[in-house]
């Protein structure tokens, strides 16, 4: 659901990263917001609960500056991961024109990767959208963690649909801003490609 | 799948400019915020500079999203207005043409009773105008935008024609972006 102003010439898109719990979507945010200069940083809201598991939603807007002539604004957006906030899951998706799925890679947290893909293509078709149709980057975090599950797994699993993916360590920065910039330039992409018919 | 979209034309801006201006002068509100419901900003007006828009914006609709699903629990239709209570200021939404929310952030120069009153002549005014800014990706419209999107980057003077199927590289454009925005 981008917004697109003809007059000031700008355009303002929805980016949601998506993924089970403690993957790494906040820390992505974070890493980005941590890495703005100064002179050009505004703020990021975390509704977060009082152990900084997040309640409702992250939120960090980016002026991207001048994309083929208009002024390119994106907003980044993560989901609660935790099982029991399916509403307020649905209710960031709304309006999403790009979607991160952060993945983490430890052996361990397999089932809870395949589990919120599943509610992820479930709460997108609730909202009348297709996972195989909206732009979609994988991200496949934690990879400086000892026991994890190969990238060649991981892509054949969960990736159905061979959408870019990236491996990532959030905490790092590792493959964070690949990310960002695959599902940016996937965005634009379709927003352009979608009235061409 | 029909895919909404907001698109603002220069007579659409213009007009919602007129109503902002004209509604806070009658509220007699330090500042007046329009949103879609997903967050996205799409007028200000008054004093604004002190407050972080953006954020205050993607706030807004998430308070207003949640607040819609509230309202389908209790067998409720919409909650249209919510207001908040502060010791210096205070926020009134209000929902308009089911799309859009417009914020009022007020201190003690006004009362809740006269922005209420100016919001729902506004809410006339507005609603007809931003009914023309929700568009379906079948919309002319959208289409005129993109092709102005895609001329953009490789029109040289005098060209026409062929860079109309070449869709332009924004791999490369969000590269430079990121690069210039984290330098």
């Amino acid at each position: 659901m981008s917004l697109i102003n003809y007059s000031s010439k700008e355009i303002t898109c929805k980016i949601v990263y998506y993924g089970p719990g403690r993957c790494g979507k906040t820390t992505n945010l974070q890493y980005i917001y941590s890495k703005i200069p100064d002179i050009k940083r505004s703020s990021m809201v975390s509704l977060a609960t009082e152990k900084d598991r997040t309640l409702f939603f992250d939120f960090l807007p980016l002026e991207l500056g001048d994309i083929a002539g208009y002024k390119t604004r994106v907003q980044l957006y993560t989901v609660p991961g935790q099982v029991f906030y399916n509403s307020t899951r649905k209710l960031v998706l709304q309006g999403a024109d790009g979607i991160v799925f952060v993945a983490d890679s430890q052996v361990d947290l397999w089932q809870e990767n395949t589990e919120s893909l599943a509610n992820l293509r479930d709460n997108l078709g609730i909202l009348g959208m297709d996972i195989n149709k909206v732009p979609l980057v994988m991200q496949y975090n934690k990879r400086d963690m000892p026991n994890i599950v190969p990238v060649a797994e991981m892509d054949h699993a969960l990736n159905l649909r061979k959408a870019p993916h990236y491996e990532a360590v959030a905490t790092t920065g590792a493959g964070v801003f690949d990310t960002l910039k695959a599902v940016s330039a996937l965005v634009l992409q379709s927003l352009s490609a979608k009235y061409r018919r | 799948m029909t895919n909404i979209q907001y698109v603002l034309s220069e007579e659409i801006n213009q007009a919602v400019e007129v109503s902002m201006g004209r509604y806070l002068k009658e509220s007699r509100a330090s500042c007046a915020l329009l949103l879609a419901k997903s967050g996205h900003l799409i007028s200000q007006a008054g004093f604004t500079s002190n407050f972080n828009v953006q954020s205050i914006a993607a706030l807004i609709g998430g308070i207003f999203t949640s607040t819609q699903a509230l309202a389908k629990i209790v067998a409720e239709e919409k909650f249209k207005v919510m207001f908040q209570e502060g010791k210096t200021w205070n926020v009134y939404f209000c929902l308009i043409a089911d799309q859009f929310i417009l914020a009022t952030i007020f201190d003690k120069s006004t009362v809740v009773g006269m922005i209420r009153h100016a919001a729902g002549e506004a809410e006339r005014e507005l609603s007809p105008v931003l009914a023309r800014a929700v568009v379906s990706d079948t919309d002319q419209a959208a289409r005129d935008l993109s092709e102005k999107m895609d001329r953009q980057p490789s029109a040289a003077p005098g060209e026409s024609g062929p860079q109309e199927e070449a869709l332009p590289d924004f791999n490369q454009a969000v590269e430079d972006a990121l690069s210039k925005l984290f330098s």
